[in-house]
């Protein structure tokens, strides 16, 4: 395995910190660890495109970027008059 | 080790070292407002990886194309802590302005 592949695994682990928070605190706090999340799924696709050297899978990060994006707007409005 | 993978190995490893500070400051803040500083150390580490990978492979369909979500991810990061401190203010006082009695620092002019 090279840099990249583990520079990738090294990102799973702030993933499941991720994953892990929203859990134990305010659903608002839940949300920066989606946005955080979504900035870390996007490096975790852009470096497996460099390890399998597929450059098509690049395309994979660049569409979760700008969906995580709209995600994060829909939750924020969720957030602001729900519960 | 060349020049090129010299600046590649650096930057992978400060874009990888920012999100773990990231996810630590998630974890370490103690309110709302503290931790949402961490989204933008975030931004800036996948923007390390993505330079990382275009100085690998230069201009390029990956190349370019990482540049393009450093960007997406870089121009989105700010609207969406802006909106999200927006939201927690919503949420804990009802409304965003200032609320009659909370203390406002006075700017100095």
């Amino acid at each position: 395995m090279n840099e990249w592949g583990v520079a990738a695994l090294v990102l799973f682990a702030v993933l499941a910190v991720c994953l892990v928070l929203p859990a134990l605190f305010d659903p608002i706090d839940g949300l920066i660890a989606l946005e955080i999340a979504g900035t870390t799924g996007t490096a975790i696709l852009l470096l497996l495109a460099e390890f399998v050297n597929r450059q098509s899978f690049v395309d994979l990060a660049l569409v979760f970027a700008l969906l995580s994006f709209v995600g994060a707007l829909v939750f924020v409005r969720l957030l602001e008059r729900g519960t | 080790m060349t020049v090129v993978g010299v600046v590649v190995a650096v930057l992978l490893a400060l874009g990888v070292g920012l999100q773990l500070v990231a996810a630590l400051g998630l974890v370490a803040m103690r309110d709302t407002f503290a931790r949402l500083h961490y989204p933008g150390v975030s931004g800036f580490g996948l923007a390390a990886i993505a330079v990382a990978i275009f100085v690998r492979e230069g201009f390029s369909m990956i190349g370019d194309k990482a540049l393009a979500t450093a960007a997406v991810t870089l121009l989105a990061g700010p609207v969406l802590v802006h909106v999200t401190a927006r939201a927690a203010r919503v949420r804990r006082l009802g409304d965003w302005k200032v609320q009659p009695g909370e203390r406002v620092e006075e700017v100095e002019r």
